[in-house]
């Protein structure tokens, strides 16, 4: 029987679908009209959207606010553009961008994981801090101009080749990568190990008591979205030929965390939808004024008074009703944490 | 079998628990009494690991169980009802159950879900509301559900703390009939409970804590024994 946690999901589901109708729509109308600048605006919002779903991993099912996620965003871009510029191999780059994630996020869940809340913020906050600024100072990674000239690459996949520099091909590479990056994100979270991430974030401290170790998933969620942000990362030099330390600003941590809440925290469609609203937003706005953060900071202001649970959370109980068995379409979801009934009474 | 010995533990300079002994032998049902603040719930949580001790020994059978960390603790064999139930809001009764089975390591998927289906026969109330929220529970059934959670995880000691609190009469009887289940299964039961009477009708030995100490001891059947437990908790 299907179960409510299971509803929310499939609702998710139902929305990543349409996303992705829509992001057909959008390359086969690109393609038609041949437009190039809407394609890989829309390309960079979904590889934003990676990095946003691995912000929400982290934040809506462990509960722990990282802002400083760009750190494995922007390692996987750095490691991609050094492989591409040696070999221009696309699956070489995306296994040494998703290695050195791997190993670096060892390093940073160490430090980052012996902490909790707002400290862990600070840490991940500071790690990335740190690692952008010794970025910034390093010649040979181009320093404070990054590194430019990433050669435009040709991706083999099976007897297909699509190159990075067609902007309706590529698009669509990064659609595949970014809907499986989703997936995978969905399968695991649908294991016992996402509902001990859900355990986790309702109540930590109640989580060893059944036999697990708190650290340690806490550790392997913080390396699943490690892994996530990397990935993502690795597509970027691809997309524009160059990185940049800003590539591990804080703005663009920042710019992940706004996604998700707009989006929807906790909700996994909600950070792509996320992403590619602040893209188009910033696009839009920036092509008015040049002032856009004050706009997009007052809208997320807007959005956090009146519209807290984002784009997703206000959306998708409308699609559970549709797509919802019978059973459950008569009970209202109940409140987290409802008060107890009259039963107990007091003796 | 449990071997407490010479235990103490602190709450930053508060010395809560202070040097209390405790034993018990399989299908042993050991009621701890005595006033708010003394203590009580602090032991449990120490044997539990939620609480490290400052000194002396909890053995569980050949483990050393002070100072591992609560989950290797539980993985070793003990369960814990907290007062406050800990449902887990956002996961379904069976999710909640599921979870529970992490307790056995090396336990087949088919044999997790032989010991859900044992639990569901045994709570039928649960399976019938197997798919909705733990929140959605009356506080009669999140009680059932914290100790049907222990149960799946076959546990040789299982801790239960005030679990009859703002229960009603019937919900509390069917309480202590499953703390006489876990008995009969062989599990040894440390019991803390406010409501004496009935606690005592499920508990073979008692003991009564004053200010982190046990006080006294007694056979919950010896008349005398009970007459002495009356007087210390001046009921």
């Amino acid at each position: 029987m299907l179960d409510r946690l299971t509803l929310s999901m499939r609702a998710s589901h139902v929305l990543a679908a349409l996303l992705v109708v829509a992001a057909l729509v959008l390359a086969v109308v690109g393609s038609a009209i041949g437009d190039t600048f809407y394609l890989r605006l829309a390309t960079e919002a979904l590889i934003f959207a990676g990095l946003a779903l691995s912000v929400d991993l982290l934040l809506g099912y462990s509960g722990a606010l990282s802002l400083g996620q760009a750190l494995y965003f922007g390692i996987g871009a750095y490691t991609s553009a050094l492989v591409l510029m040696k070999v221009p191999s696309f699956w070489l780059a995306m296994g040494a961008a998703a290695g050195m994630t791997f190993v670096c996020a060892i390093i940073g869940g160490l430090i980052a994981n012996r902490v909790r809340g707002v400290y862990f913020a600070l840490i991940t906050f500071g790690l990335a801090q740190v690692v952008a600024k010794v970025v910034y100072n390093i010649r040979d990674l181009g320093a404070s101009d990054g590194m430019i000239g990433i050669p435009v690459i040709d991706i083999g996949i099976g007897p297909f080749s699509v190159s990075a520099g067609n902007p309706v091909g590529f698009f669509l590479v990064v659609l595949v990568i970014i809907m499986a990056l989703y997936a995978a994100t969905a399968y695991l979270l649908d294991t016992p190990f996402g509902r001990v991430l859900t355990a986790l974030k309702a109540n930590e401290k109640r989580v060893p008591f059944l036999g697990y170790s708190v650290w340690r998933a806490r550790m392997v969620c913080y390396l699943a979205a490690a892994l996530i942000a990397g990935l993502s990362g690795a597509l970027y030099p691809m997309l524009r030929g160059f990185v940049s330390p800003e590539l591990m600003f804080f703005m663009t941590s920042g710019n992940a965390v706004i996604s998700v809440i707009l989006g929807g925290v906790g909700t996994l469609v909600g950070a792509l939808y996320g992403s590619v609203f602040l893209v188009i937003i910033k696009s839009v706005i920036g092509s008015w004024t040049d002032h856009y953060l004050i706009i997009i900071g007052l809208l997320f202001m807007a959005g956090v008074l009146f519209m807290p649970k984002g784009l997703i959370g206000f959306v998708r109980p409308h699609v559970e009703r549709m797509i919802a068995p019978r059973h459950l379409r008569e009970t209202r979801a109940p409140e987290q944490d409802a008060p107890l009934k009259a039963e107990e009474v007091k003796p | 079998m449990l071997k407490i010995e010479g235990l103490n533990s602190h709450y930053g300079r508060s010395h809560i628990i202070q040097g209390i002994d405790l034993s018990a032998a399989p299908g042993e049902v050991i009621g701890i009494f005595g006033r708010n603040g003394v203590g009580k719930t602090t032991l449990l949580k120490t044997i539990a690991g939620w609480v490290k001790p400052s000194s002396g020994t909890i053995r569980l059978g050949d483990v050393s169980l002070a100072g591992l960390e609560p989950d290797r603790i539980t993985r070793s064999g003990v369960g814990l009802v907290p007062e406050d139930r800990r449902i887990f809001p956002g996961l379904t009764v069976e999710e909640n159950l599921t979870l529970g089975l992490m307790q056995v390591r090396g336990r087949s998927a088919s044999a997790g879900r032989a010991v859900i289906s044992e639990i569901y026969d045994r709570f039928p109330r649960l399976r019938e509301r197997r798919h909705q929220l733990g929140t959605t529970l009356s506080g009669g059934e999140q009680q059932m559900l914290a100790m049907a959670r222990v149960l799946v995880g076959e546990p040789q000691l299982v801790l239960v703390d005030e679990p009859s609190e703002g229960l009603a009469p019937m919900i509390v009887a069917e309480v202590f009939a499953i703390v006489r289940e876990l008995k009969e299964r062989g599990a040894m039961v440390l019991l803390v409970e406010q409501n004496v009477h009935e606690a005592l009708a499920v508990t073979d030995r008692f003991v009564v804590i004053e200010r982190g100490r046990i006080v006294l001891t007694g056979e919950a059947e010896d008349a005398k024994d009970r007459e002495r437990l009356m007087e210390a908790l001046a009921v």
